[in-house]
């Protein structure tokens, strides 16, 4: 058997690539690209549970009154960079993008809502990224420094919500109502329902509204007139009604926005 | 077009949750105790002088007169006018309420004292301090010599407002006055305001005089005079002093009052051995009988329609409360209880009867017409001749200390608490309240 010098030759180079290829491994040269891993989800387990909520879950979008510019106006410390040259009082702001600002206002991270100074409205043109202005804003927001815009509404109030609301508010009016003094005999039978209407910061919107009154008879009807006296006093000296949910002021199937208060003597 | 979407989809949500129904919350909460107002002293915008001082005295003279008041009603614990904040006269539209929070106080009494000539306007506020708003304004204009009378005014604005009830404090009182030894008695009528002030008397004393009783519109008495040691009844016109026999000649005619609307008066006459109810026109005529039983029949009083009578009778065998229709028929007993009943006093609201029980001590209470519902209102050793204040909330009535012998008047509450005394000069008996002036 004899190799010819062609066959030697093919050897050769077959040789020669196949050693090409192992080196080409060798150096990971033909590493394909792994997929991601997720990051993983830590679970806490609690016992307690507060109020039912059905509102849908997570935030994912800041409120409406902290955008972005404002936001960058409003850190808790106000001044802790340098304006070197200009008067230290409200200077008038002509810069749309004055530079001392740290915070570019394409900021991803969720603004931080800063409950003490809840922006003020400034006059000063000052850039936006958004293209709803301040006015529209001002209509659907409480701007008290109670409200907190940290859930949106739910969609629905359970019962069990329904029935928390019912005994907070109870709960803050009652002293207000201990302190009515009764009139006389047969005006703990007469029964007041108040509409009220409260902001979001749980003050009154408007005077108390008297829906209707019952339990009113020929012997306590000079009293009808001063237990409706005394169920505005209540509201009045016991508003604002601080603490209820704000994810619950108004949904699909009511909230506390609005709502009657019966009151009677006892 | 985002803005425009975000608007509509607002828009939608809002409309959802108000056509929701409203969430409901009952609240059940009050006290009995009494309630505090803060009364301080009633500015002026000038400092005038006038025929009873200068106006800015009697902001403060006032003032002190609306806190009594209101505190004699036992409704209520005045503060001021001493001791408490004052304000301007500009203020007293539009006080600061939480300066009057800080008091303790759950209503305000504002008001301004003007003068114009001779005469003074009382502006007259009520606040109510928790709730932060006006209750009440009226003003009142009066001669300044009358200022107690705008106190009185406002006073009684304030409590009507407050507790529902008309008014009864700018009204008057007639009494006999009693002085000397018990064997020697001398009685005098006497008027005064019904917070003891503006005292005088409307007879000279030369007479015994017993149970005095107004007029309806509160310008004429009735009153019984045992001149020449016979008992008659006489009739007087308040502002002028005359006074004249209701019946001419020499009837014993006694416990007279007067008919809802003051054209008749009812009255007791003794003839025969026998006591009877008699009615007679104001003005004169003859008497004509209502009741002809065997029996001493007395006190009669109307109910407020004028179409019933009650009174007192001893017919069976002691002296007990009868109702009857104002021409004499129907004569029914109505008390029941144990012990004796007299001197009723129909309500001028027409649900309860004012009467003395009798039964051991005696004590001043209250039942309805028919005799149901009898309550005792006073304790006393010797309580007697209720009176009805214009409201029908109040009796006042004579307390006869045991073992001196003193008599004083008192007025309770029908609704409870413990009577109020009443001052007097001296010695007091038989009061009868005047309706509201």
């Amino acid at each position: 058997m004899t190799i010819d010098r062609a066959e030697l030759a093919g050897t050769g180079i077959a040789v020669a690539f196949h050693a090409a290829l192992i080196a080409a491994l060798s150096l990971s040269l033909a590493r394909v690209a792994q997929p991601p891993v997720p990051p993983s989800m830590e679970v806490e387990l609690i016992d307690e549970v507060g109020l039912q909520s059905a509102a849908p879950t997570p935030i994912t979008t800041p409120p409406p009154q902290s955008q972005a510019p404002e936001q960058a106006e409003t850190p808790p410390p106000p001044e802790p960079t340098p304006i070197p040259q200009v008067v230290p009082t409200p200077a008038p702001r002509i810069e749309p993008a004055p530079a001392p600002r740290p915070q570019p206002a394409q900021r991803v991270t969720p603004p931080k809502p800063t409950p003490a100074k809840p922006a003020p409205a400034k006059p000063v043109a000052k850039p936006r990224t958004a293209r709803i202005g301040d006015d529209f804003l001002k209509g659907i927001a409480d701007n008290s420094p109670s409200a907190a815009p940290a859930r949106p509404a739910a969609a629905s109030v359970s019962p069990a919500a329904m029935a928390g609301i019912q005994q907070a508010i109870r709960r803050q009016v009652q002293p207000c109502a201990d302190r009515q003094v009764n009139p006389g005999p047969g005006a703990s039978r007469i029964k007041v329902k108040l509409h009220l209407m409260l902001s979001r910061s749980g003050r009154l919107t408007s005077p108390p509204e008297v829906v209707s009154t019952s339990g009113v008879d020929d012997d306590n009807m000079r009293y009808e007139e001063r237990v409706k006296d005394l169920a505005v006093a209540i509201v009045a000296g016991c508003s604002p009604i601080n603490g209820l949910p704000q994810d619950l002021y108004r949904t699909a199937n009511g909230g506390w926005s609005n709502f009657n208060m019966t009151y009677s003597l006892p | 077009m985002k803005t425009f979407a975000l608007l509509a989809l607002l828009t939608a949500t809002s409309a959802l949750a108000q056509d929701a129904p409203p969430l409901e919350v009952d609240v059940v909460g009050g006290t009995n105790a009494v309630s505090t107002i803060a009364v301080p002293t009633l500015p002026t915008p000038a400092d005038t002088d006038t025929a009873a001082g200068r106006t800015g005295t009697l902001g403060r003279q006032i003032a002190t007169v609306i806190a009594s008041d209101l505190r004699s009603t036992g409704n209520f614990t005045p503060l001021g006018p001493t001791g408490i904040p004052t304000y301007s006269a500009a203020e007293a539209a539009s006080p600061t309420y939480a300066t009057w929070r800080s008091t303790g106080a759950a209503q305000l009494v504002t008001g301004t004292v003007e003068a114009s000539g001779d005469r003074i306007t009382v502006g007259c506020r009520l606040h109510d301090v928790a709730a932060g708003r006006e209750l009440v304004r009226q003003g009142f204009t009066v001669d300044a010599a009358d200022w107690r009378r705008a106190a009185h005014k406002c006073a009684d604005a304030i409590y009507s407002r407050l507790s529902g009830e008309t008014g009864f404090l700018d009204t008057r009182v007639v009494y006999v006055a009693e002085t000397g030894p018990k064997t020697r008695r001398t009685k005098r009528i006497a008027i005064m305001d019904s917070d003891g002030s503006d005292h005088r008397y409307l007879t000279a004393g030369d007479a015994t005089v017993t149970t005095p009783r107004f007029s309806p519109r509160g310008d004429r008495l009735v009153y019984m005079t045992a001149a020449g040691r016979r008992p008659r009844v006489r009739i007087m016109d308040v502002a002028t002093g005359k006074d004249r026999n209701l019946i001419p000649g020499l009837a014993l005619t006694f416990a007279p009052r007067f008919s809802p609307n003051g054209g008749q008066v009812v009255f007791s006459m003794a003839s025969g051995g026998n006591t009877d109810i008699y009615v007679v026109d104001a003005d004169g005529g003859a008497p004509r009988r209502l009741t002809n039983v065997p029996g001493a029949d007395t006190s009669p009083s109307y109910s407020p329609d004028g179409r019933r009578i009650v009174f007192e009778s001893d017919r069976s065998g002691a002296q007990q409360l009868y109702v009857m229709n104002a021409d004499g028929s129907d004569q029914r007993r109505i008390s029941f209880g144990g012990g004796r009943y007299a001197s009723p006093v129909w309500s001028p609201r027409g649900n309860l009867i004012a009467f003395t029980k009798i039964a051991g001590p005696f004590r001043i209470g209250v039942m309805s017409p028919g005799g149901s519902g009898e309550k005792i209102l006073s304790d006393g050793w010797q309580d007697e001749g209720p009176s009805w204040a214009p409201n029908g909330q109040f009796v006042m009535f004579n307390r006869i200390r045991q073992g001196s012998g003193q008599t004083s008047l008192y007025a309770v509450n029908i609704n409870g608490g413990s009577p109020r005394r009443l001052p007097t000069p001296q010695d007091g008996s038989d009061p009868s309240w005047s309706p509201l002036r």
